[in-house]
């Protein structure tokens, strides 16, 4: 176990490397010049070239990249970011907390939606309920956060003001987070049911129902718990994608975390504030891929790594 | 002898000014069926606004963005400043004399100012201010992105020094001298009669030296202190900044006794929390996306306000190679373009069409020229004239910034307009490059036609003229190196003339006009405006102070009676 932990580490910490050198080259491949972000629209070609010169931007890419990773892993700078005029790491680090308040709590909303519609499905599997259950998380599925987004602001917020008009509160994360819900909802529901029906056909339900243990006790005890690993698995994994993509969720909520920051920076082109938001998100994902595995082990006892 | 410049004299300083009238602060017209504002003067209560953005920067040395103007313009004072009712240049922190041969500016700072921490305003900080703003190294990472516009100011070129380390010796602007404890002298290399708007940027801010050279221009944003009516209570990036009314203020108390500016707030939260009354304002332009709800709601109809803007949206046109060094294929892409179409589709028709390079509210537009009218018929015939016959235009790639979707929109139209008379347009989606994104691909010049756009920097047609159109901007701000003999050779004279003249500069940059029409330029599309969304609570009903023709709302101004 030990051995895997440490072999699963350096693969996470490779991975997380190529990101690094794949996502730098994207982010200098696009025409972007920070001396123009610094100097402004009037300053002369001289001038330019003068800021170009200060900041070493003239380097061929693979010194740059030398140079950034060097910076990164030597001293935790992920550079520097010229148009909020602060370190990108400070701006990447304040953003994160509401990032995985909001991830949490729509973790949260997805598993209150999708754990009893789940179960219901798979209990009352082919019936009309499990039907249209289905056809409902299909729905949920296909619409777009911007628009359930939207309609939440609007039902719940403006018709029935029962929420804040966004904005970053405690209680302003419901909405949002329900309408990450709804539409994350689905996979979980899917997952759960096919997990349940897969569990109903053990022996060691059948095994509980011939004791004569009551069909609560029986789904809850056996069936339940048993077919919820994968969804417990999963949440670590969709943890770790929350982190990194909520951009069109924290925009339409005035949400500041780091979707709305990376909105921001790829609007501007803002080349060191992308780097930095696809680094923590990529790393997050990685992280939560790993702990998710070893988690997994301490779940379900029939799983070995050697 | 000199001559002090007050008042009414100061009308000739600032363009606009001719246009709306120097009589009785006229403000600009309303196109709105006549909104409400509250008339009842009110001492306290609270503003709210909201932007999309971010508050960038409140350090004059970084200042780029319209949203940081919002805060900075109530926090700091400027030694010249606007008229709240239009757009004429009158004292700010101080009075000021003007030499005859417009070289020599002599500004008294107006006695007992004070900083909000209570130091006092001293010409001193005057200098440092300017200094400061006109170093190499500014904005703590590159010169100031508005430094340019002290350049005429004796000693700028050896101060400023091309963005590198001035020489050993050189220790700020040699044409800035203190005069006296309340006097600052100002020495230009040649007259400028723009000089005093540039001073009324918010790159002219006076900074408390004892403070501001406490910090670093990164770091002294976050402790930013000026003389202005308000100050800083509290700002948490990213979400809000508070302002309150500065105690040490010398000048009339504001009657908000705050002001919240919240940022990162989408479109369509706005217009929400707009409809709740948690916002006392939208402030524009006001996105189409919302626009739609605006004209659909005859509530918000009547809280909707429309005033014309100093800004243009044109396609510039490559004229270093062909074939767009050719007149005749330049006009008739003018000619091919349904300009109220695009205007109709990009800006919900709120964009006046455009003939020229001016816009209608700056001094030296002409009026007698027209927007070059939709004949395809016309364009195919000049492009025939050019040697492209039978239909068969050239090919040409078009440049344009995909961040938003108004750009976008226009590219597809043009594409289609264009490829209807002939040509054959290569559309290439780049990203917002800095703060203006064609200038990194002029490098390459693998283009021929660039969408653009420009807000002035100050209601003077030398703002236009020498950035867009003459040839010491080539490879910058004129985008596609256009140049005319004669039109250089008369904004040159205009651009030096001093203030004194204004009405002979008027005339030389109306004659400008002409020839960049006839000429095709570039190929002109539409004017800006702008428009907001203001409470009726709100007062008093001056226009002005919430749509300016250069600042942003004089929150020091206005009133509210919301409950």
């Amino acid at each position: 176990m030990g051995r895997y932990i440490i072999r699963r580490s350096l693969w996470a910490l490779v991975t997380i490397f190529i990101i690094i050198v794949v996502t730098y080259l994207i982010a200098y491949a696009v025409p972007s010049n920070p001396a123009r972000i610094i100097a402004g629209s009037h300053a002369t070609p001289s001038t330019i070239h003068e800021i170009d010169r200060a900041l070493g931007l003239y380097k061929p890419i693979y010194v740059r990249l030398y140079d950034y990773l060097s910076q990164l892993l030597l001293h935790g700078n992920m550079g520097f970011d010229y148009i909020m005029h602060q370190p990108v790491s400070k701006m990447v680090l304040a953003a994160a907390p509401y990032t995985l308040y909001l991830a949490i709590a729509s973790v949260c909303a997805e598993l209150i939606i999708a754990v009893p519609v789940g179960i219901i499905s798979a209990i009352k599997q082919y019936s009309f309920l499990d039907n249209s259950l289905r056809v409902l998380t299909i729905i949920g599925v296909s619409m777009p956060t911007y628009w359930t987004g939207s309609l939440m602001l609007l039902i719940f917020g403006f018709l029935i003001p029962l929420f804040p008009l966004g904005g970053v509160s405690l209680a302003g994360v419901v909405l949002p987070a329900l309408s990450v819900g709804i539409t994350g909802s689905a996979y979980y529901t899917r997952l759960l049911r096919s997990s349940m029906l897969e569990v109903m056909r053990m022996d060691y339900v059948r095994t509980a129902r011939a004791k004569g243990l009551s069909p609560g006790r029986v789904l809850f005890r056996h069936v339940v718990r048993n077919a919820l690993v994968p969804v417990v698995t999963y949440m670590g994994l969709d943890l770790g994608n929350l982190m990194g993509g909520l951009v069109i969720t924290e925009t339409i909520f005035s949400w500041t975390g780091l979707g709305l920051l990376l909105n921001h920076a790829l609007g501007n082109v803002d080349g060191a504030l992308i780097m930095g938001i696809t680094l923590f998100s990529a790393s997050a994902i990685v992280i939560m891929n790993v702990l998710v595995d070893i988690v997994y082990a301490f779940l379900d006892p029939r799983i070995s790594y050697s | 002898m000199k001559k002090t410049w007050m008042g009414a004299a100061a009308c000739l300083v600032s363009g606009a000014a001719l246009l709306a009238g120097c009589g009785g602060g006229s403000t600009p017209s309303s196109s709105g069926p006549g909104p409400a504002f509250s008339s009842k003067a009110t001492n306290g209560g609270t503003v709210t606004v909201a932007f999309t953005s971010n508050i960038e920067t409140l350090d004059p040395g970084q200042w780029t963005d319209v949203t940081s103007m919002y805060p900075m313009q109530q926090i700091y004072q400027n030694l010249v400043t606007y008229s709240p009712n239009n757009a004429t240049i009158v004292p700010g922190a101080a009075t000021y004399t003007v030499s005859k041969n417009g070289l020599t500016y002599v500004f008294n700072l107006k006695p007992g100012q004070k900083f909000s921490n209570g130091d006092p305003v001293t010409a001193q900080d005057v200098k440092y201010s300017l200094d400061r703003v006109t170093s190499y190294n500014a904005s703590g990472s590159g010169p100031a992105p508005y430094g340019f516009a002290y350049s005429d100011i004796v000693g700028y070129p050896q101060w400023n020094n091309n963005g590198k380390a001035p020489a050993a010796g050189i220790t700020g602007l040699s044409g800035v001298k203190v005069t006296g404890p309340l006097q600052v002298t100002i020495t230009l290399q040649k007259p400028a009669a723009y000089f005093l708007n540039t001073l009324a940027l918010e790159s002219a801010v006076i900074l408390d030296q004892a403070v501001a050279s406490k910090y670093t221009p990164n770091t002294y944003l976050l402790h930013a202190v000026g003389s202005g009516p308000f100050e800083v209570q509290s700002w948490n990036r990213g979400h809000q900044l508070v302002l309150v009314p500065n105690p040490h203020y010398s000048g009339p108390k504001p009657h908000l006794s705050k002001v919240v500016m919240e940022e990162n707030v989408a479109y369509n939260l706005q217009i929400l929390r707009f409809k709740k009354g948690q916002l006392d304002m939208v402030n524009g332009p006001i996105d189409s996306s919302i626009y739609g709800q605006v004209l659909a709601s005859k509530n918000l109809q009547n809280l909707y306000h429309k005033v014309s803007e100093n800004g243009i949206v044109y396609l510039g046109f490559n004229t270093t190679k062909a074939p767009f060094n050719n007149v005749d294929v330049r006009l008739a892409v003018n000619y091919a373009l349904n300009k109220a179409l695009i205007s109709k589709n990009v800006t919900n028709g709120r964009g006046p069409l455009a003939g020229q390079p001016l816009p209608p509210g700056m001094p030296g537009y002409n009026k007698n020229i027209k927007p070059f009218p939709y004949s395809p018929t016309k364009a195919k015939q000049l492009l025939a004239e050019a040697g492209y016959k039978n239909g068969h235009g050239p090919t040409i790639t078009m440049i344009y910034p995909s961040n938003e979707s108004s750009h976008t929109q226009t590219a597809d139209i043009v594409q289609q307009e264009l490829d209807a008379v002939g040509f054959k347009v290569n559309l290439q989606a780049m990203s917002q490059v800095g703060s203006y994104w064609p200038f990194e691909d002029q490098a390459s010049n693998n283009w021929n036609l660039a969408w653009t756009d420009w807000f002035q920097d100050y209601p003077d047609p030398q703002d236009f003229a020498f950035n867009l159109l003459s040839t010491q901007a080539f490879g910058a701000t004129n985008v596609g190196n256009w140049t005319n003999k004669q039109f250089e050779s008369l904004i040159n004279k205009a651009d030096n003339m001093p203030a004194s003249q204004d009405s002979q500069r008027w005339a030389l940059y109306q004659q400008a006009e002409t020839i960049a029409h006839n000429d095709a330029s570039w190929a002109f599309l539409y004017y800006y405006w702008n428009d907001a969304l203001i409470q009726p609570w709100i007062g008093p009903a001056k226009l002005s102070y919430y749509l300016h023709p250069v600042e942003q709302p004089f929150f020091n101004l206005i009133w509210t009676n919301h409950k």
